[in-house]
C-alpha cells in the first residue's frame, strides 16, 4: 500500500478549508489541512506535499498562529519544498504588484483569484492533476497509462507528471532519480511517447517524443 | 536561477513588464523571472538565463557574473553600457515580445529549442546542457556581441557542436558570435 501524494492546505476560513480537503481527496491527494501560516510551516517539516494551496489573508486565523507570516511559508516551499507546486489562492492576487510581492517569496506561484470563486479553483487544482500528457494522466493520485489501464504509483512519477501539467521541472535525489528511470522503463515497456528528461543539475522533466523532422 | 528550465530575466524597477511577457510567452518554452536591476543576486545564483529583457538606466552589477556568457539581450530606451552582451534596442515591450516570440519558435537545420530547456534536434533527439546553442539560436543570424572576449565562448560552442555533430558553424568577428548553417 502506498501513501497518496500530499496537499498542504492553508486556508484560515475553516469552511473553505472543509471544501478545499474534500476536493484534493477527491483528486486522489491527501489533505495536510492547516487554518494558520505557524501551522503551516511546522507541517512542511515533516512532509513533502506535491501541491500547497495557500491563503494570503490570514485574518481570520488566531494571533499565536500570525507569529509566522505566509510569506515565511511560501518562502519556506520555495527553499526546501522544490517539487511542490503553491497555488495561491486569495483576494489579493489581482493586481501586478499583488503578483510580484508574493513572487519575491516564491517565483513559481500560481495565483487563482478569489473573486472567480470555488468553482475555478477546483477546476484550475483538476486541471494540474488530472490533464492528460501524451497517453499518461494522473488518476487517484497514481499515473495511468490511458491504453492499457496499467498504473505507476510511485510519489516520484505523480510529481513529474503535475510538474509537467505547471510547466515546471523536478529536483530528484539520487534515491528518486532511480525511481524516475524505473518509471522511464515502465513507459518504455509500454511504448509511451512519453519519457523522462534529465536537463542536468538534478532536474528532470516529463516531454512527450517528438516526431523527427524528415 | 532556480531551476533547470530556461528563463527571460526582466530587469526593471516595478513588475509590470514580468506580468506582460509571463502572459504572452509560451510557458512551456519559457519562464519568466523577474528582479529589480539592485536586487537579481538571487536570481543569478544556478543558472544564467537565455535572455534577458529590460528597461531604465540603473545598474545591476551583480550581472557582472554573466560576464562571457552567451545569452541575448533586448532593452527598451538607451541600452546601458554594464551589461554582459551588447542589447538590442526596442521601442517597447510588445516589440520585445515580439522578438523573445519569434527567438523562440527559431529552427536552423531542424535544431530547435526544446521545452523547458535543451535542444530537439532533426532526428527528434534531445541535447541537455546546451545553453550558449540555445542563445545563438535565439540571437541567429545577427549573432551577440559580448562586452567581453568571445573567444572562450566560441570554443565552447564548437566543442559542443562538434561533440553532437550538428550541422552547424560558429564564427567569431571581433566580439560578435553567430551560429550559421555548416555545409560541410
Amino acid at each position: 500500500m502506498i501513501a497518496p501524494p500530499e496537499a498542504l492546505l492553508l486556508e484560515d476560513d475553516l469552511e473553505e478549508l472543509r471544501e478545499l480537503c474534500r476536493v484534493v481527496r477527491d483528486a486522489g491527494l491527501e489533505p495536510i489541512s492547516t487554518s494558520g501560516p505557524r501551522q503551516a510551516l511546522a507541517r512542511l517539516e515533516n512532509h513533502q506535499p506535491l501541491l500547497a494551496v495557500i491563503d494570503l489573508d490570514m485574518t481570520r486565523a488566531p494571533a499565536s498562529e500570525r507569529a509566522v507570516s505566509v510569506d515565511q511559508v511560501l518562502g519556506r516551499l520555495h527553499s526546501h519544498h522544490l517539487n511542490c507546486i503553491p497555488l495561491v489562492y486569495s483576494a489579493g492576487v489581482e493586481t501586478i504588484d499583488e503578483q510580484a510581492r508574493v513572487y519575491q517569496s516564491h517565483p513559481h506561484a500560481l495565483f487563482q483569484s478569489k473573486r472567480h470563486g470555488f468553482d475555478r479553483l477546483l477546476a484550475r487544482i483538476e486541471s494540474l492533476l488530472g490533464g492528460k500528457i501524451g497517453d499518461l494522466a494522473v488518476r487517484g493520485g497514481v499515473v495511468v497509462h490511458l491504453p492499457t489501464g496499467s498504473t505507476m504509483s510511485h510519489r516520484v512519477a505523480v510529481t513529474l507528471l503535475t510538474a509537467k501539467r505547471a510547466n515546471r521541472s523536478v529536483v530528484l535525489r539520487a534515491s528518486e532519480a532511480r525511481a524516475a528511470r524505473r518509471f522511464q522503463q515502465w513507459l518504455e515497456g509500454l511504448n509511451s511517447p512519453v519519457l523522462v528528461r534529465a536537463l542536468g543539475g538534478r532536474h528532470y522533466q516529463v516531454a512527450v517524443r517528438e516526431p523527427a523532422v524528415p | 536561477m532556480r531551476g533547470a528550465l530556461r528563463t527571460v530575466l526582466v530587469l526593471s524597477e516595478r513588475p509590470h513588464p514580468w506580468a506582460f511577457l509571463r502572459d504572452r510567452l509560451d510557458p512551456e518554452l519559457v519562464s519568466v523571472a523577474w528582479a529589480c536591476p539592485t536586487a537579481c543576486a538571487a536570481l543569478l545564483t544556478e543558472r544564467a538565463p537565455w535572455a534577458i529583457a529590460g528597461t531604465g538606466t540603473r545598474a545591476a552589477p551583480e550581472l557582472r557574473r554573466l560576464q562571457g556568457r552567451l545569452l541575448t539581450c533586448r532593452w527598451v530606451g538607451p541600452g546601458p553600457d554594464w551589461l554582459p552582451v551588447r542589447p538590442l534596442l526596442c521601442p517597447d515591450w510588445l516589440a520585445i515580445s515580439a522578438g523573445l516570440e519569434e527567438a523562440l519558435a527559431r529552427t536552423l537545420c531542424g535544431v530547435r529549442l526544446a521545452p523547458g530547456g535543451g535542444l530537439c534536434l532533426a532526428d527528434g533527439s534531445f541535447v541537455s546542457r546546451a545553453s550558449d546553442l540555445e542563445a545563438l539560436l535565439a540571437a541567429y543570424p545577427a549573432g551577440i556581441e559580448l562586452a567581453s572576449s568571445a573567444r572562450p565562448a566560441a570554443r565552447r560552442v564548437n566543442a559542443l557542436i562538434n561533440r553532437l555533430g550538428l550541422p552547424l558553424q560558429v564564427r567569431r568577428t571581433g566580439a560578435t558570435i553567430t551560429l550559421a548553417e555548416s555545409h560541410r
